[in-house]
């Protein structure tokens, strides 16, 4: 006869094996420090992240729910997007929704979106009648499910109605992307020289290239990271894969 | 002071204070090291932008849901869950090199239902209470007892099948 296994100890097992156990972050160290300023490079510049003040943003949604669609469609105030490689597509009007991020590459923002839209991606939601863009707090274009309210809802501005990749950023991306595929593992000089060069073909030669953090053993080869709104190229180093 | 600064000075404040935890939520959930600093400088430019929605005394449960979403969606859209699945399976995992009974309760966690899993991690390595896995998960306190008592128990009658503890 077995003994039925006792919850405590099997929970206790578990606790002890905390794969983290031995993991430590120190945030005022050289690697803290380093992803910190990652985290800064990613955020937007405190012009496009200051906000409505939230009396503003209330008196919108009143308005829309008192007015409805003549409300909505009166809130035009559209923005263009400071980054425009990346799209986010929400699954519903609220900027906590599920979200996927894609590419924009050739198509508008809004036809990237629908295409995860047709292919079922957010199922079990249905399809919506339309999708409208908007441009995030970090400046990114986020398409919403609805009409021109759903930028209302959310408190953001309008994309333009075409809003799609900046060509000659998404060139820069695209052969950067190229890059990383047919040389897994680039060293700092080869992706720095390599930067250089494809800034300069693209017509992107003001831009600048920097380092996210130093390169060690344990990451000796480069990922590419575009930031369109301070015009830089940082190099990530990375575990070769 | 300007407004910008304050902002930026609580922003470093939350860095400096919770990072570490990040760090390792996202260590415990990620194929290398390398990759939960990737979601830990992800958790925190979200956190950058939102600043202004971080709950008081709620901020690493919010945090923890930010990682969270950062996770899922690089997950998505890079299809990391297939390779997270493959180095799973060749236990190649960030701190997999415990005991036989360690790799044996990981490998019983690994084959719950994830909701199952992550109520379990939560509660287990990360310490959290009941009422900040709430905040994490987005559901009710209440939803967070039901769930955590069904996953203790699928985990201990598992464990136990598997052979845990018998020695």
């Amino acid at each position: 006869m077995t003994t039925p296994h006792r919850p405590v100890d099997a929970l206790a097992a578990l606790a002890a094996a905390d794969p983290a156990r031995s993991a430590a972050f120190d945030p005022a160290s050289p690697r803290g420090r380093a992803v910190l300023q990652r985290a800064k490079a990613a955020a937007p510049t405190s012009g496009a992240r200051r906000r409505r003040p939230r009396g503003t943003a209330l008196a919108t949604v009143a308005v829309v729910g008192l007015a409805g669609l003549v409300a909505a469609t009166a809130y035009v105030n559209t923005r263009r997007p400071s980054r425009t490689l990346d799209v986010g597509c929400y699954a519903a009007p609220r900027l906590d929704a599920d979200t996927f991020v894609v590419r924009a590459d050739a198509r508008t923002a809004v036809q990237a979106c629908w295409r995860l839209w047709r292919s079922g991606r957010f199922s079990p939601a249905p399809t919506p009648a339309r999708l409208t863009a908007c441009v995030l707090p970090s400046g990114v274009v986020g398409v919403f499910p609805g009409g021109a309210e759903a930028c209302a809802r959310v408190g953001r501005p309008l994309a333009p109605a075409r809003a799609q990749a900046e060509p000659r950023v998404a060139a820069l991306n695209e052969r950067l992307d190229a890059a990383v595929r047919d040389a897994p593992c680039m060293d700092e000089p080869t992706a720095r020289g390599l930067v250089q060069s494809v800034l300069a073909d693209v017509g992107l030669s003001e831009w600048t290239v920097v380092v996210a953090r130093p390169y060690q053993a344990g990451r000796p080869c480069t990922t590419f990271a575009v930031d369109e709104p301070e015009r830089r190229v940082t190099l990530v180093p990375v575990a070769r894969r | 002071m300007t407004e910008a600064e304050t902002e930026r000075g609580g922003f470093e404040a939350l860095y400096a204070r919770f990072a570490d935890h990040v760090f390792r939520y996202a260590v415990r959930r990620s194929a290398n090291e390398a990759d939960a600093e990737d979601v830990l400088a992800e958790t925190f430019a979200v956190c950058w932008r939102r600043l202004g929605d971080v709950p008081a005394g709620k901020e690493l449960p919010w945090l923890y849901g930010v990682a969270r979403r950062v996770l899922a969606n690089q997950r998505r859209s890079s299809g990391r869950l297939d390779r997270l699945r493959a180095r799973l399976q060749s236990e190649q995992i960030v701190g997999r090199s415990g005991t036989a009974e360690d790799g044996m309760a990981l490998d019983v966690l690994d084959r719950l239902p994830e909701g199952d899993q992550e109520v379990l991690r939560l509660a287990l390595w990360e310490g959290l209470a009941p009422s900040e896995i709430a905040v994490v998960l987005g559901v009710t306190e209440n939803a967070v007892y039901i769930r955590l008592h069904r996953a203790r128990q699928r985990f201990a009658a598992a464990f136990g099948q598997a052979g845990g503890g018998q020695r």
